[in-house]
């Protein structure tokens, strides 16, 4: 009489558990592309961009106001980032040159001048780079800036107006 | 509305946010005011760059990791930094180190240097006062250099002194150690039993001080006795010359009647009181003798009284 014994079966692994994601993971899917754009425009650098969201990306993950912002992610997002990028831009920001400078100043004509309007829109302070970027190039509403800048709604407005009236300036009032 | 108000306004009329009422107004005066309809249209051009301006998306590999994505090194050639930033930190804080540990010993070493430049300058100004104050015909080229002090007697007991000095390399030092056999001195030897021992020797000064409450009382004693003691009236320096802190007297003199001044210029000297033995400040007399390097003429000596206030 013979028994047959099952085959030894080979020892399966058990499955690895899948780390859960980082809830700021998900921040970056989402707002990744936005904040990527914010750092390229500000900084005028594709290099020290991703350099930049990386730090962000860092700032992001031990930042402690998260649960305070969870509500308003998007507003921490950008609080976070512009904070960052401020201090970044310090040292990082890519200056205009003294010939880009004689050249964009000598441009006559209007066309001529808008065909180089970065080098004009980075004339303008940080602040109003942000301000610019984030309410007229992503649509943000105000109250969203102003948490993202701290500065209040009323002035940033006011802020608009005179960072427009002074790229008109440049752009315009030089012919 | 005037066009204040619709510069206040604009960023909300170009928004389109403004209220129906404040709109109309904003838009009538745009009809009555050229200067803010071109504004008005600057302004949305502007804004038209702005929102067309390309956008940028994540890199795939930093959207999958964005913490371990590998990142292309940092741009710094396009930063604006100087050339020096640019060098890596370890060179640079080798050099500002090694460049500051430079300066620190190059101000250490600098520093004496530095003193004694300045000393030796203060010590030529000196002496150059010292040349106008002293007689052309009788003052070295150098006086400071020509002076080698040496010996100071005791003003208590000269001869004890003198007798108990040893003598040193240079034999013109110590006036005891020569005086019996030396024949200059025995010709010196008229002002009493101390002169009789001086040694007188050839291109010497002779240093006189004195300390006395009134120095203009004791200076035309100092006269009289150098008269007294043959020189004529006309001699260069015989009348003294007040300089500042005292009375100098610097002449030349024939080498025979040194010794027979010492003792009457100790006479003039004020006695000291009873019970101030060992106060220095009742030196009221004290002498001593220089080897001039210059070469003074055969037979003279050079001597210098100084009186000071007490």
């Amino acid at each position: 009489m013979t028994s047959t014994s099952p085959p030894p079966s080979a020892p399966t692994k058990p499955a690895k558990p899948t780390a859960p994601a980082h809830p700021v993971d998900q921040v970056v899917a989402t707002y990744g592309d936005v904040i990527f754009d914010l750092c390229e425009s500000v900084l005028w650098n594709s290099t020290n961009a991703q350099l930049a969201f990386r730090k962000i990306v860092k700032e992001l993950r031990k930042s402690s106001s998260h649960e305070q912002f969870s509500v308003h992610e998007r507003a921490w997002v950008l609080r976070v980032s512009c904070d960052r990028l401020r201090d970044l831009a310090q040292n990082t920001s890519r200056r205009m040159t003294a010939s880009e400078r004689i050249e964009s100043d000598a441009t006559e004509t209007t066309a001529g001048r808008l065909k180089k309007f970065d080098f004009y829109f980075h004339r303008l302070t940080l602040n109003d780079q942000f301000l610019l970027l984030l309410r007229d190039k992503y649509g943000f509403a105000y109250s969203e800036i102003s948490t993202a800048l701290g500065i209040p709604e009323g002035s940033l407005k006011t802020s608009r107006q005179q960072a427009l009236r002074a790229l008109e300036e440049w752009v315009w009032d030089q012919s | 509305m005037n066009c204040f108000e619709w510069q206040s306004h604009s960023s909300d009329y170009l928004d389109g946010t403004l209220i129906a009422s404040a709109k109309k107004e904003a838009e009538a005066h745009l009809d009555s005011c050229k200067e803010c309809t071109e504004r008005s249209k600057h302004y949305r051009v502007l804004l038209t760059a702005i929102a067309n301006q390309p956008r940028s998306t994540l890199p795939v590999p930093i959207r999958r990791s964005p913490l371990t994505a590998v990142l292309p090194k940092l741009d710094v050639g396009k930063l604006g930094r100087s050339r020096w930033e640019r060098v890596p930190w370890y060179i640079r804080t080798t050099i500002e180190g090694v460049s500051i540990v430079m300066v620190i010993l190059l101000g250490i070493s600098a520093g004496p240097k530095l003193r004694s430049i300045y000393e030796r300058r203060m010590e030529r100004n000196l002496s150059d006062f010292n040349e106008t104050l002293s007689d052309p015909a009788t003052e070295s080229a150098d006086p400071v250099a020509a002076q080698i002090p040496l010996t100071r007697a005791n003003p208590a007991n000269p001869l004890a002194t003198d007798a108990q000095s040893v003598g040193d390399d240079y034999s013109g030092e110590n006036e005891a150690d020569d005086s019996s056999d030396d024949e200059d001195s025995s010709t010196a030897g008229q002002g009493g039993k101390s002169g009789s021992l001086l040694h007188v020797g050839s291109s010497e000064i002779w240093r006189f001080n004195f300390k006395a409450d009134s120095p203009h009382d004791i200076r035309p004693k100092i006269v009289q006795i150098l008269t007294s003691a043959g020189l004529a009236t006309s001699t260069p320096g015989i009348g003294g010359v007040e300089v500042p802190g005292g009375i100098q007297f610097d002449l030349l003199v024939p080498q025979n009647i040194v010794a027979n001044l010492k003792p009457q210029l100790e006479k003039l000297a004020p006695v000291r009181p009873e019970g101030h033995t060992d106060s220095a400040v009742w030196e009221t007399f004290t002498w001593y003798k220089n080897k001039s390097k210059t070469k003074l003429p055969a037979g003279q000596t050079r001597i210098v009284i100084w009186l000071s206030q007490i």
